[in-house]
């Protein structure tokens, strides 16, 4: 018998097909795919939609994109999230004293730091000697344009090519505007609603390293993001800050980094678990990570991490994520990719003195 | 014409080309993310196959010789995606899904789609994949072979398996008492 011998059995399996196989596609799933292309494009510029190829350059404003910074970042100098044993992580609510971007390369920012804007962030990443991070305001751009990139430009995890980076502008185009590295789509899609952002960045990332010597400088002064830390509603405001206090990240760096996940990629999986279960900060207690046995985090396109929740009320969450990985440094996971997880409410507000 | 002059006319072909390929890739997207839904049974799982998929396919647009061919061809990738992602697939994970509640078919009640879904999770991926094609989708079993790369005879014999498996699954839940 070839065909199915049972009507009913075809029957109920259409009904169910057509009853559960249901929902419109994700404007995050478009977003991701949109990101996708553009990290693949180098140099022609694919989109949905009938303004496919295109030779002229193409600015493309995202309502939330952020990028991939794999650099740990240790411990602040003031209440931190408490790590708990087995490698679980608490967020912590606490407010953090003032911690100015000029603290030591070992320290991430938490508490008062200004915002560079414009050309300060040109001049910023240009004159820093180290990996001490700064923060930086503008508006988030994913540019495509016609690739004019020397034909032996290397590939590296650091400097950008055409259709391939996000760049901070002055609100007055984008001209001169610094490039900052790989970019990740979030929220609910390709947009304009949400252009301006505040990131915390680093120059001198460790993967500098593995650039050709010939473009170690480059990649040295390249501009790597750790965490976005403001957007427009944030703590009430829809202006950039010039001055902005912020919180300790809820995930431990040291915990995500030791298991291979990278900070920002940590967060991305944390994030989209929450996300997956409907679970507040305000409700959790702590959060595990775990990679599968057999391969973890990192197999081929796809990577896997199981999160643990456990809520205040003493309930557990054990969820397994799966993120894209879309190149080296590059993940996308999900709608809620690296996401604001500092409070909102919290984060423009001036540490208590 | 000059040799830059012939550069330029192959680079617009490729761009023309190009830009058939993506409109009919986004064509395919409802399909695919209802698709891979089912065979996944996890939206967000869904999310990630069919873009895991959609960019393999950019990749390998260049493989593709001819665009009106692309279903079969993007079928065949998203197919693949998810076979890898079920096998995958602990089983000692939550995974954290509930089924999207809709009531299109009055006739369909819930207990009958619960005892679907479990006996339906009892499935391999590749049976799975098959009933979905040719219930969900309708598709003929010569399309279902072109999409899968295998044999109209293996494709039969395969889909006869799956609904023998069906039903003994389907059977072998309402042998179990109900939880208290």
């Amino acid at each position: 018998m070839n065909e199915p011998d049972d009507v009913e059995l075809a029957r109920r399996l259409r009904d169910h097909y057509r009853a559960t196989a249901t929902g419109e596609v994700p404007a995050s799933l478009r977003a991701t795919i949109e990101a996708g292309r553009l990290s693949h494009a180098r140099g022609r510029s694919w989109r949905f939609g009938p303004a496919a190829a295109g030779a002229a350059a193409l600015i493309v404003v995202i309502g939330g994109a952020f990028v991939v910074g794999s650099r740990p970042i240790a411990p602040a100098a003031t209440p931190s999230p408490a790590v708990a044993s087995g490698g679980s992580i608490a967020p912590s609510s606490t407010p953090a004293s003032s911690v100015g971007p000029t603290a030591s390369a070992a320290s991430g920012i938490t508490g008062e730091a200004a915002v560079l804007r414009g050309t300060a962030i040109r001049d910023a990443a240009a004159t820093a000697t180290d990996e001490t991070q700064f923060l930086i305001g503008g508006t988030i751009s994913i540019v495509m344009a016609d690739c004019l990139v020397p034909p032996d430009f290397p590939e590296t995890p650091l400097l950008r090519v055409c259709g391939d980076g996000m760049m901070i502008g002055n609100g007055r185009g984008f001209g001169g505007s610094p490039v900052v590295s790989d970019m990740l789509p979030t929220g609910p899609g390709l947009g304009f609603s949400e252009p301006a952002v505040v990131i915390r960045v680093h120059t001198h990332d460790e993967r500098a390293a593995t650039c050709p010597p010939a473009y170690l400088v480059e990649c040295e002064h390249a501009i790597v993001v750790d965490q976005v830390v403001w957007r427009p509603g944030a703590g009430g405001s829809t202006a950039i800050p010039a001055v902005l206090s912020i919180l300790p990240p809820q995930v431990d760096a040291r915990q995500c980094d030791a298991r291979g996940f990278g900070y920002v990629r940590c967060i991305a999986v944390v994030e989209r678990a929450r996300g997956m279960i409907g679970i507040g900060w305000p409700d959790v207690r702590s959060v595990t990570l775990a990679r599968p046995s057999g391969g973890g985090v990192s197999l081929g396109s796809l990577a896997i991490a199981n999160v643990l929740f456990l809520r205040v009320d003493g309930t557990e969450h054990d969820v397994e994520v799966r993120c894209l990985f879309l190149r080296w440094a590059s993940l996308v996971c999900g709608p809620s990719t690296v996401e604001v997880i500092v409070p909102s409410p919290a984060v423009s507000t001036p540490p208590s003195r | 014409m000059d040799h830059e002059a012939v550069l330029s006319l192959k680079g617009l072909r490729t761009d023309r080309r190009d830009a058939d390929v993506a409109e009919a890739l986004e064509a395919q997207l409802p399909t695919a993310y209802r698709l891979a839904s089912w065979i996944l049974r996890d939206p967000s799982a869904a999310e990630d196959a069919v873009a895991d998929a959609m960019l393999r396919a950019w990749e390998r647009r260049a493989s593709l010789r001819d665009p009106s061919t692309v279903e079969a061809w993007f079928t065949r990738i998203l197919t693949n995606v998810c076979r890898d992602l079920l096998r995958r697939k602990r089983r000692a994970t939550a995974i954290v899904w509930v089924a999207p509640s809709t009531d299109l078919d009055p006739g369909s009640t819930t207990s009958d789609r619960d005892e679907m879904a479990r006996a339906l999770a009892s499935l391999t991926p590749d049976e799975r994949i098959l009933l979905a094609l040719r219930h969900g989708l309708d598709r003929s079993v010569p399309v279902i072979a072109i999409q899968l790369e295998i044999p109209e005879g293996t494709v039969k014999s395969r889909l006869h398996a799956a609904h023998d498996h069906l039903r003994s699954a389907i059977d072998a839940g309402r042998r179990e008492p109900e939880p208290s």
